[in-house]
């Protein structure tokens, strides 16, 4: 009797060893893939992401990013008629340059509200920052929205790109 | 040592300036001459004159050349021109040739073109260098006499022995023929002045001196065998074919001097002969009055490169051309006579049987007529890159054969009333005729490629689409060609505005309007509205501007460069016209004005991808044309630029994208 409750422990603590080990090879998988990039994508969507306000001392920046861009990538960008909305930043300070050969094509900022348009002349970005918005804060907490039905946005098959989502709340994290 | 000349005569006044026909020559001393036209009238105050001088003197070792000539009483705008010649690779123009020889040698001992020193030499461009020991100094003043003398001073540069000579052509204003100026009086120490009688067996040939003695009736023939006896021979014989038997017609009843004008089919030229004493008498042949001629300056003028043809022409108005030199009463003649350029034709009915063998350009200046007489061909082609515009051609059996010969083109003719063909091509390389009226709206027959059509009958391998769907000269908006003399304005064109042209001399100017489209697939959203615009030359002119109406402001005007639909460069609006200005620097150019279809669309600035909309993928592709990234088609180019500025670049980009996100409520320049 006491022999069989032995045997019995024994076989339960190597099922509660391969039920650990089996936790432990999915944890390793799980990381794994993670490292590999499978993890923290943000977006599955084709998605323009107005990145938070990154803030150092009296300075503030704001990368627009873009991920999952079809037809072979996003390749021109238009934010008009004051599309963009901000808050505690100087208008006159505000300087945007055009990333991974996007070539900022005309910008404006007056008051709270900006516009601007860029483009690539020779290819897309299917996923990756494209702009750069640099700006003196005048108050803490500094905020920089856009309308996404001021945005327009072209692949670079010179398509127009109409299914898209706009993410302010995230920054694109590069795999 | 100066020679003071003294000429005096009565010009003719014509029109266009020509190569004259006297010559004086004096050594040592003045020599007067009285010119007068044959009407006996003297010199007139006002009378445009030009003077060309040449001369030698001996040196005691060898000939040399005079070196300078002026002017007195010449006033106005006077030119002066002086050409030296002192070796084989002086460049010489193509259209001036010289006969001369090694002075000191004796020219008549040598009677093949092409030699070395002592030779006579024809000096053309096409010779290869030759010992050339001569030195020839020619030096010409045109002006505006201020009274009935002019007074010409020659500088020799240095003593002047007895044994000099000089010729003094003189051009003037007016036909050939009607010089016959009379010298009067010559004033000298031992020359002679005299004149000849020339007479041609065969050509070509120069001369050759018979019966050198006392009178006027010296006979000179020539002959192409080079035999002995003759003094020269060209080496072009393409400069003279053919058989001067009329030349005794034209000016023997008046040579009594020194020059003479020899003019009749291919070509013209005039001759001048000195006779002097010199340092090699006992030349035998060239004796005259116990003078030894020594010195022969033929002055030929190669067959003109344009020549006009005028039915109402005469021997006495030729519209101050020169008769039957690069002016004629019909055009074989006409065709005949010119090289390798153009013959004009004034309005008229000729009718001829013509043949073309060679490179031409036949246009009508305005709408002359070549009738068949309602047999035969009306013209013939038998050479290659004839190029035949603006005639009716009518009542012949063929109105035009083609034969022989690639790249012959007819273009704005009304080819009608041809019993068999309107075009015939048999030569087996396409014929461009586009653009002519075939006596129907239908177009030419052909039975495979358009048995619909009741105009005249064509043959294969005639390229006649598009075709004009009116009479060329009957509708405004068919075909209009006006010649312009100097700077002026066509008005009415079938453009539908005016055509103004800025420039000297005459020009022809010829626009249409096309049935269809004359080019290739438009790039752009064409209005449907297509031109033509020609010009018969650049030459003298400094631009045509072209009014294309009606239009709105968003109209762009392109021209088709023979591969694609260009626009044009230099086009503005205003007031229901888009006016596009072609100089030498322009795209297109006004050398590019032969023949070149022009057509009208209206773009919407900015929308460079033609979409009807302007959006960012318009300034994307705005981006990508001004960085040179992509080449854009003429309608992308014209929606680019939309600061109107002639070119797309970052400017346009960025304007553009101003426009598109809101910061720029218009486009287009300022």
């Amino acid at each position: 009797m006491a022999n069989n409750r032995r045997a019995t422990r024994g076989v339960m603590a190597v099922r509660m060893r391969l039920v650990v080990l089996g936790l432990l090879a999915v944890v390793l998988v799980l990381g794994l893939s993670a490292c590999m990039g499978g993890w923290f994508t943000q977006e599955q969507n084709a998605t323009l992401i107005i990145g938070q306000p990154a803030i150092s001392g009296n300075r503030g920046e704001v990368l627009i990013s873009v991920t999952n861009m079809p037809n072979q990538g996003l390749a021109s960008i238009a934010i008009k008629d004051q599309g963009i909305t901000t808050t505690n930043i100087d208008p006159t300070s505000v300087k945007v340059e055009g990333l991974n050969g996007f070539t900022l094509l005309a910008s404006e900022f007056v008051g709270t509200h900006g516009c601007l348009a860029a483009a690539n002349s020779t290819s897309g970005s299917v996923g990756g920052t494209i702009l750069k918005i640099s700006f003196e804060v005048t108050a803490a907490n500094p905020t920089f929205t856009v309308n996404k039905l001021k945005v327009s946005i072209g692949s670079a098959l010179n398509t127009l790109i109409t299914t898209w989502d706009l993410n302010t709340d995230t920054n694109y994290y590069a795999k | 040592m100066r020679i003071k000349w003294r000429l005096i005569g009565g010009i003719l006044i014509l029109a266009t300036l020509v190569f004259g026909t006297v010559s004086v020559w004096a050594a040592n001393g003045d020599i007067t001459v009285n010119i007068q036209d044959m009407a006996g009238n003297s010199l007139s105050t006002g009378t445009n004159v030009k003077a060309d001088f040449w001369g030698t003197y001996w040196d005691g070792a060898a000939w040399q050349w005079f070196h300078m000539v002026k002017a007195a009483n010449v006033t106005g705008s006077v030119t002066w021109t002086t050409t030296e010649i002192t070796s084989a690779t002086t460049a010489v123009p193509d259209s001036v040739y010289y006969l001369v020889t090694a002075w000191g040698g004796d020219p008549f001992a040598n009677s093949q073109a092409g030699g070395t020193g002592g030779n006579w030499i024809l000096y053309d461009s096409s010779v290869a260098a030759k010992n050339w020991n001569v030195r020839t100094f020619t030096t010409s003043i045109e002006g505006t006499a201020s009274s009935s003398e002019i007074v010409f001073d020659v500088d020799l540069g240095g003593t002047v022995p007895n044994d000099s000579a000089v010729a003094v052509n003189i051009s003037y204003e007016g036909c050939a023929h009607d010089v016959q100026p009379v010298i009067s009086a010559t004033t000298k120490s031992n020359m002679q002045a005299d004149g000849y009688t020339f007479s041609f067996a065969s050509g070509p040939g120069l001369l050759r001196i018979e019966n050198a003695g006392t009178g006027y009736d010296e006979t000179f023939s020539g002959r192409e065998d080079g035999s002995s006896g003759y003094i020269a021979e060209l080496e072009t014989e393409a400069l003279l074919p053919g058989v001067y038997d009329d030349v005794a017609k034209e000016f023997s009843a008046d040579i009594d001097y020194h020059s003479v004008g020899l003019a009749h089919g291919d070509t013209f030229f005039a001759l001048c002969y000195f006779y002097f004493t010199g340092p090699e008498a006992g030349l035998e042949v060239c004796t005259h009055n116990g003078y030894v001629g020594h010195m022969l300056h033929p002055m030929i003028v190669p067959r003109p490169s344009q020549v006009w043809v005028d039915d109402d022409y005469t021997s006495g108005s030729c519209g101050g051309h020169v008769w039957y030199w690069d002016a004629f009463d019909n055009i074989q003649d006409g065709v005949d006579a010119v090289s390798g350029s153009t013959v004009y034709v004034a309005a008229g009915t000729y009718t001829e049987h013509i043949t073309i063998g060679k490179t031409l350009t036949l246009q009508a200046s305005s709408s002359p007529v070549i009738d068949g007489g309602g047999s035969g061909t009306a013209v013939t082609i038998n050479a290659s890159n004839v190029h035949v515009t603006g005639f009716t051609i009518q009542n012949a059996d063929t109105g035009v054969l083609v034969s022989t010969g690639t790249g012959s083109e007819l273009h704005f003719n009304n080819i009608l009333s041809n019993t068999t063909w309107g075009i015939n091509n048999t030569s087996g390389n396409l014929v461009d005729a586009e653009n002519n009226w075939w006596g129907n709206a239908s177009g030419p027959y052909n039975a495979a490629s358009n048995p619909a059509g009741t105009g005249d009958k064509v043959s294969d391998n005639v390229d006649y689409d598009p075709w004009l769907l009116e009479k060329d000269g009957t509708e405004t908006s068919g075909t209009d060609t006006t010649t312009v003399t100097g700077s002026g304005t066509v008005t009415n064109t079938p453009t539908g505005g005016d055509v103004t042209i800025n420039g000297t001399g005459d020009h022809i100017i010829t626009t249409a309007k096309y049935a269809s489209n004359p080019g290739g697939t438009t790039s752009f959203s064409a209005s449907g509205s297509y031109y033509d615009v020609h010009l018969d030359t650049d030459a003298g002119v400094n631009s045509l501007t072209v009014e294309f109406c009606p239009a709105i402001a968003s109209t762009i005007i392109y021209y088709w460069d023979g591969t694609d639909w260009q626009r044009a460069s230099d086009q503005t609006y205003a007031d229901g016209c888009i006016t596009v200005t072609i100089t030498s620097s322009t795209s297109p150019s006004l050398s590019d004005l032969t023949g070149l279809p022009f057509g009208s669309s209206e773009v919407t600035l900015g929308d460079v991808n033609g979409d009807g909309y302007v959006n960012v993928l318009d300034a994307r592709l705005c981006l990508q044309i001004a960085t040179a990234f992509i080449t854009p088609t003429a309608a992308q180019e014209a929606a680019a630029d939309v600061d109107e500025d002639g070119d797309v670049d970052m400017d346009d980009a960025e304007l553009l994208a101003k426009y598109i996100i809101g910061m720029e409520d218009k486009l287009g320049g300022e």
